[in-house]
């Protein structure tokens, strides 16, 4: 009958682990400020439980993760019964701290999984909490560390632990809204807000940059302006000047630039961008919708080759 | 940001991704820019004569029809030479429509409120401005602005005095406080419906027709200010010298404007407009008054149904196109 503590240690190895790691890399976002007044009612400042001051509070996270990763890599290399009560310890007090939240301040989350899920407190986080507690007793009957148990564990110690992993998957609210999560469509490019420094980080390692930083005369682009999901950089270049147009959004940001000689890019106030003088736009990326130009500041001769069949517009 | 540069933006911006300019066609609907704004210069039952800073004052026919504003209905006797005329010609033929006298808006937070003075911050761009709100009006704008303290929204009409502006009636027709939050994952469109409102611009914009933008970029050059809340409408982030085309919804005229601010107090507004119908909720453009009189908006309403084509600029380019 190994097969039932050794399954146990496994379950809290993995939930451990995750639950420090997560809670490590998570950065919770501040707490909401009430406010002073309601329809010209002032609201009197309330004292935060005791529960709300831990729950909010970096330090103490980062300290229960930590434990948590310790107590963790202990279990997994001895199974000496220090490290099997204090993992019963933990979580204990884990349930009683959880159903404390649920009582006085559930709409906080439980920050079980840092802040993976935000769902309120409820009887589902109470119940995956207990379960906890019931499988650290069970591992107190085990004799194996948890590498032991992967190097030779029985069919049934697997399967145990799939089980109950499983069980546990099912009752935690954390699977579901990261699933709802993935489903959500991002904040559109247009409307991403989007640091200069991003921008200039991936135009700094476009093929694009590479191509024309020869020609440029400064490091620093002279205007920076943008329309939707472009920034547009223009930089000063020998008789000319370089305009590239960075993605804004989240992923995969492309770049082009183009060519515009000093005369041109100077007296073009009554330029029609469609007339059949302008330059060729310069994809980065091959299977764009045109041929590089290859060298370092192409001759408008050459730029403005094939423009007809590359230029969109917008509807 | 001088004209030329803004018209160097548009056009490199349009190189650089391969954009067309918008068509012909699209452009015939726009409005052709009739309003006149001036200084008036003389004024009799049958001319109007305005110096618009032009080599020439120029000399507009009156007749019984024109509907003459000076904080309110009034009449001939309210063009004074030295106030300021805004003119709306008559559409099909000779003669003047509307004249506003004097009238200005006062839009922003209120800073301070000492009996019926209230000091209100109307942004980075315009300072701060002191409103009279005498008392046979307070009544009118506590139904838009119910709690005048300092920190909540403030929108009004007002007409030129001595002493300040002075407030006629409220500049919006609902209450004003965000109620709703911002569409963050709201999808991509290549027009926005909301409503258009005017305000008196920078003098030095360079710009009689233009428009304050309430989502300009902060980073870089584009000219957007810092610490401005996400506008009530999906707008795209856009650039000083960025085209729009608005369309006035009641009238069905367009006219193609350039940014030349941004609308950082527009982007804390949530209303609508109910000028004809109601519009969705936000703020999404706020116009010069020339560029809002040539579209068909009337002054005194502060506002009207409008929808902004993004067809010519660039933010209707998305990078899974190209």
């Amino acid at each position: 009958m190994d097969f039932l503590p050794d399954a146990q240690v496994l379950l809290l190895v993995v939930v451990l682990a995750l639950s420090g790691t997560t809670k490590l890399l998570s950065r919770p976002a501040p707490a909401p400020r009430p406010p002073a007044e309601i329809h010209g009612v002032p609201v009197p400042a309330a004292e935060p439980h005791w529960t709300a001051v831990l729950r909010r509070s970096r330090p103490v996270t980062v300290a229960l993760a930590l434990v948590e990763c310790l107590l963790a890599g202990a279990l997994a290399v001895t199974p000496h019964p220090a490290v099997r009560g204090a993992a019963v310890v933990l979580m204990v007090t884990a349930t009683w701290v959880v159903i404390e939240l649920r009582e006085r301040t559930p709409d906080l989350g439980c920050g079980c999984f840092g802040e993976l899920s935000t769902e309120p407190v409820g009887r589902r986080s109470v119940v995956r909490a207990a379960l906890l507690a019931v499988a650290a007793l069970g591992a107190l009957g085990g004799d194996r560390a948890a590498l032991e148990i992967v190097a030779g564990g029985s069919w049934r110690t697997w399967s145990l632990f799939a089980a109950e992993l499983a069980l546990l998957a099912a009752v935690s609210p954390e699977p579901a809204e990261l699933l709802r999560r993935r489903r959500r469509p991002p904040t559109p490019c247009e409307r991403r807000p989007s640091p200069l420094p991003e921008s200039l980080s991936r135009l700094r390692r476009s093929d694009q940059w590479r191509r024309h930083r020869s020609s440029l005369t400064a490091e620093e682009p002279v205007d920076v302006w943008r329309e939707g999901c472009w920034r547009f950089l223009a930089y000063p270049a020998r008789d000319a000047e370089i305009v590239f147009a960075v993605s804004t959004a989240a992923r995969d940001r492309t770049v082009h630039a183009t060519v515009l000689p000093s005369d041109e890019s100077a007296s073009s106030d009554a330029g029609d961008p469609a007339d059949d003088t302008a330059p060729a736009r310069v994809p980065d990326e091959a299977g764009g919708s045109g041929a590089p130009v290859e060298g370092p500041a192409p001759s408008p001769a050459v730029e403005r080759s094939a423009e007809g069949d590359r230029t969109l517009t917008c509807r | 940001m001088p004209h030329r540069d803004r018209t160097r933006r548009r056009r490199r911006a349009g190189l650089a991704l391969g954009l067309a300019a918008p068509t012909a066609a699209s452009a015939a609907r726009h409005a052709e820019p009739t309003a006149v704004r001036g200084t008036i210069v003389d004024a009799s039952p049958h001319v109007l004569v305005v110096d618009t800073g032009g080599a020439e004052p120029i000399r507009l026919p009156l007749t019984p029809t024109t509907s003459i504003w000076y904080g309110g209905r009034s009449g001939p006797h309210a063009l004074v030479p030295g106030r300021e005329a805004i003119v709306r010609p008559n559409a099909d033929g000779p003669g003047v429509e509307r004249v506003w006298v004097d009238i200005t808006r006062v839009t922003g937070v209120i800073r301070a409120r000492s009996h019926r003075v209230i000091e209100v911050d109307q942004g980075p761009h315009r300072g701060t401005a002191e409103v009279h709100v005498p008392d046979r009006v307070l009544h009118r704008i506590l139904v838009r602005h119910p709690r005048m303290e300092p920190g909540e929204l403030m929108d009004v009409i007002c007409v030129r005095s001595p002493d300040g502006p002075r407030a006629v009636r409220p500049g919006s027709s609902q209450p004003a406080q965000r109620l709703a939050p911002p569409a963050g994952d709201a999808p991509a469109a290549t027009a926005v419906q909301g409503t258009a409102t005017w305000f008196r611009p920078d003098p030095d914009a360079g710009a009689a027709r233009g428009a304050a933008y309430p989502a300009v970029d902060p980073e870089g050059r584009a000219g957007g200010c810092p610490d401005v809340p996400p506008a009530c409408a999906p707008l795209p982030y856009l650039s000083q010298g960025s085209e729009l085309i608005v369309h006035n919804e009641c009238t069905g005229r367009s006219v193609a404007v350039p940014v030349i601010e941004c609308g950082c107090i527009a982007a804390r507004y949530c209303d609508r407009c109910v000028e004809c119908g109601t519009s969705p909720r936000g703020r999404i453009v706020e116009l010069t008054p020339e560029a809002f009189v040539d579209l068909g908006g009337d002054l005194d309403a502060g506002c009207f149904n409008a929808r902004v084509d993004l067809a010519a600029t660039a933010a209707c380019s998305r990078p899974e196109e190209r």
